[in-house]
């Protein structure tokens, strides 16, 4: 049984290529680079260059408020369908996801919270957090 | 470290907020820092939320979330003695959890043996 599952490096791998499609799919904008780190019953995830050119753009026109108010909307409707590929993945329950994006970087940041630790060949490669 | 940095930022929220942080935790990664801070939403925000006002205790939130980040950035940056190029932070009401990413750069070579979480 435990042949068949992915190790962790593999499980983070592949929820990044997810993560990059859904991006491309939904938004029609490819990040340069998306990382997931599990810990705990955490995944973290950072998202490189997820910015689109039309909140750039917003942006460079001294709209802030407005760009900012687009991201917020366009992470809060990706939510459902990144719940959806970390689920369908890492076959665990996502019990909240905590999200954030800094416009002047790029970048966006993503804490998905899971019900328990994912299912993998090596879970003891698994850091925990300290506290 | 750890509980430097805990006392710290637990003293933001007691002395802001007159509010206490359930638990406080960490996870470093290379460069970045993982913090999850339980129990982060306080009385008043929770009454709110629980009346149909839910988007009035987001608007608290945010208000609160945009005064305390700052200072959990710099308690982070001179704990750790790192600068911190970007801060990413979220806080869900329901779950009174509220979760930071941040992505520095160290200000010397050896502050990540020294530091390690």
């Amino acid at each position: 049984m435990t042949d068949n599952l992915l190790t962790r490096g593999q499980l983070e791998r592949k929820i990044s290529q997810d993560i990059q499609s859904l991006y491309r799919n939904h938004l029609g904008h490819q990040p340069s680079k998306v990382s997931c780190q599990f810990f705990d019953t955490k995944l973290a995830i950072i998202v490189e260059d997820s910015i689109t050119n039309a909140e750039q753009i917003l942006v460079e026109e001294g709209k802030n408020d407005l760009a900012e108010k687009v991201r917020s909307s366009l992470d809060n409707a990706m939510q459902p369908e990144l719940k959806r590929v970390i689920e369908g993945n890492a076959e665990v329950k996502v019990i909240d996801i905590l999200s954030d994006a800094t416009l002047d970087t790029g970048r966006t940041g993503i804490i998905a919270v899971l019900s328990e630790i994912p299912k993998v060949r090596n879970p003891e490669s698994i850091p925990k957090a300290k506290v | 470290m750890e509980s430097i940095l805990s006392q710290k930022i637990k003293d933001i929220y007691q002395e802001q907020l007159d509010h206490q942080l359930d638990n406080i935790s960490y996870k470093l990664f290379d460069s970045t820092l993982i913090i999850m801070l339980e129990g982060s939403i306080t009385s008043a925000e929770k009454l709110l939320n629980e009346n149909d006002r839910s988007h009035l205790a987001e608007q608290v939130r945010a208000a609160i979330d945009r005064v305390i980040q700052p200072q959990i950035q710099s308690v982070i940056e001179e704990v750790l003695n790192v600068k911190i190029v970007d801060f990413l932070s979220d806080t869900t009401i329901d779950n009174d959890i509220t979760g930071a990413i941040a992505i520095f750069e160290f200000k010397s070579k050896d502050a990540l043996d020294k530091h390690k979480v």
